[in-house]
């Protein structure tokens, strides 16, 4: 161990500090080290194995591929996302740094967000990368139409949500079994959620993995002649925002995560994310089944989205000429034949 | 003075590991002996902020840690290294020492440079890329050291700073130690008296949680010229004032 170059004198750092590219620094470090970057692989191979497989079986029709990717997605990355994060949570206690990462001078809260938000990332980049193939795959097979967003849009929150509670298991309960534990739980939260939706009017609509009437589905034709509503996937993102906000600020609510400053603003924000997420169960409850087969919420829903979609039919002149809607154009040589004498639709 | 304890205790449920430690502290290594459980680490815990006191006052390069801010503003000249070293062994050596000079607000343009400065001093610049789960004992000690030196602490705490740690090694940190305590207050708990003697400029005693002596390592050595028993003068010298102390 050497001792030169090393100023004789006592230096104090500069006051004026650089915060934001530290985070990025912090950031990156917590990319390179992340546990969902290990697991991804597997979200990956369950979401081709499951969600890409059994939604390129469907006709190749956005509304419908995008319903069936929304539901299926979350299935394949809850188990993973949760577990990475719940163990990525729980690092500090499981490697004991502790002591070491204690007497540190950037608060504890920060500290925890940026491993989270690592974590979320690659749960993202994941299942952006995913989206990307499917939605590509679609575009190229879909005759008309355009990619549905509310879908991806609420998978997206439910990753950042699904990997904020799994994040907070694990570092309010520290331990090699945490992270298994947690995983498991919240598979079977999401899936049984939806058991208790009773017709189409329930709270528990709210749940992502639903995307229209539970029982059914959304109808055929949403996306296609009617606008596909976005009532449901609003409330659902109010949830799920409101949610990881109330996780994410709760971590800052114990002694020693940072000054009361913080701490009174954490409580707020957390009171507020829950405010968010209770007004929003409320308005899934509300919500109805309209005359196009999607859920509508009269707080959130938009009158404009009841009025059909315009499109030029696509059509094939044979003995009796026949039309059909673009997205359906793959079709037309099916239902109207050369010698065909009747139109089906 | 950069360290001032009065009164300063520590209990843990009944057990008191700290029991009215009086102890001041300015630019220099104080070496913290004692035997095993003397409450060295309790009292070493505390002046890293980790633990607060059950009672007593605690002064910290001259502020209150019992505060937040300047509590923060403490920990932002503290380096610490603990007894047992956590450590995230996917990290490579220099990975490691930067993310600790991240969270310890070292500015991000500078965090290049300390990091390499900090790792070349602790021997270990032609190790920086290796992961921490490859390297023995004593290297993973002495990124421990280097993590607590990243920042240029003006009070550096450490805690069996030498235990893995081979003779060429040691003798090294003795010459590490004798250089940060020109400008810091640096504090050794150790059980190695040699390590006192060749880098300390004061030692204290510390024994069933008080202290019993405090002086300079001579002074020390002084005490076991008649009574002590040990092979080395320091250690005549630290057993005579046990049995003192305990008689």
């Amino acid at each position: 161990m050497t001792a030169p170059s090393v100023p004789a004198t006592t230096r104090r750092l500069p006051a004026t500090r650089r915060s934001g590219l530290a985070a990025a620094r912090l950031l990156r470090l917590e990319l390179r080290h992340n546990a969902m970057l290990w697991i991804l692989p597997v979200a990956v191979a369950l979401f081709w194995l499951t969600t890409y497989r059994r939604t390129m079986a469907m006709p190749p029709l956005w509304n419908v591929r995008a319903a069936s990717m929304q539901s299926g997605a979350l299935v394949d990355f809850v188990t993973p996302v949760v577990g990475a994060a719940a163990w990525m949570g729980s690092r500090e206690s499981r490697r004991h740094t502790t002591d070491l990462l204690t007497i540190t001078a950037r608060p504890q809260w920060a500290r925890l967000l940026a491993t989270w938000a690592a974590t979320t990332c690659w749960a993202m980049a994941g299942y952006l990368g995913c989206l990307a193939v499917l939605y590509g795959v679609i575009a190229h097979q879909a005759s008309w139409g355009g990619p549905l967003w509310w879908p991806a849009a609420v998978v997206v929150a439910s990753l950042a949500a699904l990997s904020a509670i799994g994040f907070a298991a694990g570092t309010l309960v520290p331990g090699r079994l945490t992270a298994p534990l947690a995983a498991v739980a919240a598979f079977f939260v999401l899936a049984l959620g939806t058991e208790l939706i009773v017709g189409s009017q329930s709270y528990w609509q709210i749940s992502p993995l639903v995307t229209g009437p539970w029982d059914t589905g959304p109808d055929a034709g949403v996306g296609t002649f009617y606008p596909y509503l976005p009532d449901l996937s609003i409330a659902q993102l109010m949830f799920l925002l409101g949610l990881t906000i109330a996780v994410l600020a709760a971590l800052a609510l114990p002694r020693g995560s940072g000054g009361r400053r913080l701490r009174t603003a954490a409580a707020a924000v957390t009171a507020a994310g829950l405010l968010a997420a209770g007004t929003a169960v409320g308005l899934a409850g509300t919500g109805k089944l309209d005359g196009h087969g999607m859920i509508a919420i009269p707080t959130l829903h938009n009158a404009a989205n009841d009025r059909p979609i315009r499109f030029i039919p696509v059509c094939r002149q044979t003995a009796i000429p026949v039309c059909l809607n673009p997205a359906y154009a793959s079709y037309l040589p099916a239902v109207a034949p050369p010698s065909s004498r009747c139109s089906t639709r | 003075m950069n360290v001032e304890i009065s009164g300063l205790t520590r209990r843990f449920g009944r057990a008191t590991a700290v029991a009215g430690v009086d102890l001041q502290a300015g630019p220099g290594v104080l070496g913290l002996l004692g035997p095993n459980g003397a409450g060295k680490t309790s009292l070493l815990r505390m002046m890293a902020t980790v633990i607060s006191p059950t009672s007593g006052r605690l002064r910290l390069l001259g502020r209150d840690p019992g505060s937040y801010v300047p509590r923060r503003e403490i920990r932002r000249r503290l380096g610490y290294l603990p007894q047992n070293l956590g450590y995230y062994p996917g990290f490579t050596v220099a990975e490691f020492v930067e993310y600790f000079a991240l969270l310890k607000d070292v500015p991000a343009a500078r965090v290049p440079a300390a990091v390499t400065a900090a790792v070349e001093r602790v021997e270990l610049g032609g190790k920086a890329k290796a992961r921490l789960r490859t390297l023995s004992g004593g290297m993973l000690r002495r990124v421990g050291i280097a993590q607590a030196i990243v920042n240029e602490p003006e009070l550096l705490l450490l805690d069996e700073p030498t235990a893995g740690l081979d003779p060429e090694q040691r003798v090294a940190f003795r010459g590490l130690l004798r250089d940060l305590g020109q400008r810091a207050t640096v504090v050794v708990s150790t059980h190695l008296v040699e390590d006192v003697g060749a880098a300390c400029t004061q030692v204290a005693l510390i024994d069933r949680g008080k202290i019993v002596f405090h002086g300079t390592p001579t002074d020390l050595t002084a005490r076991g010229d008649e009574h002590g028993i040990g092979d080395a003068p320091l250690e005549r010298g630290y057993s005579a004032v046990l049995s003192a102390a305990r008689s």
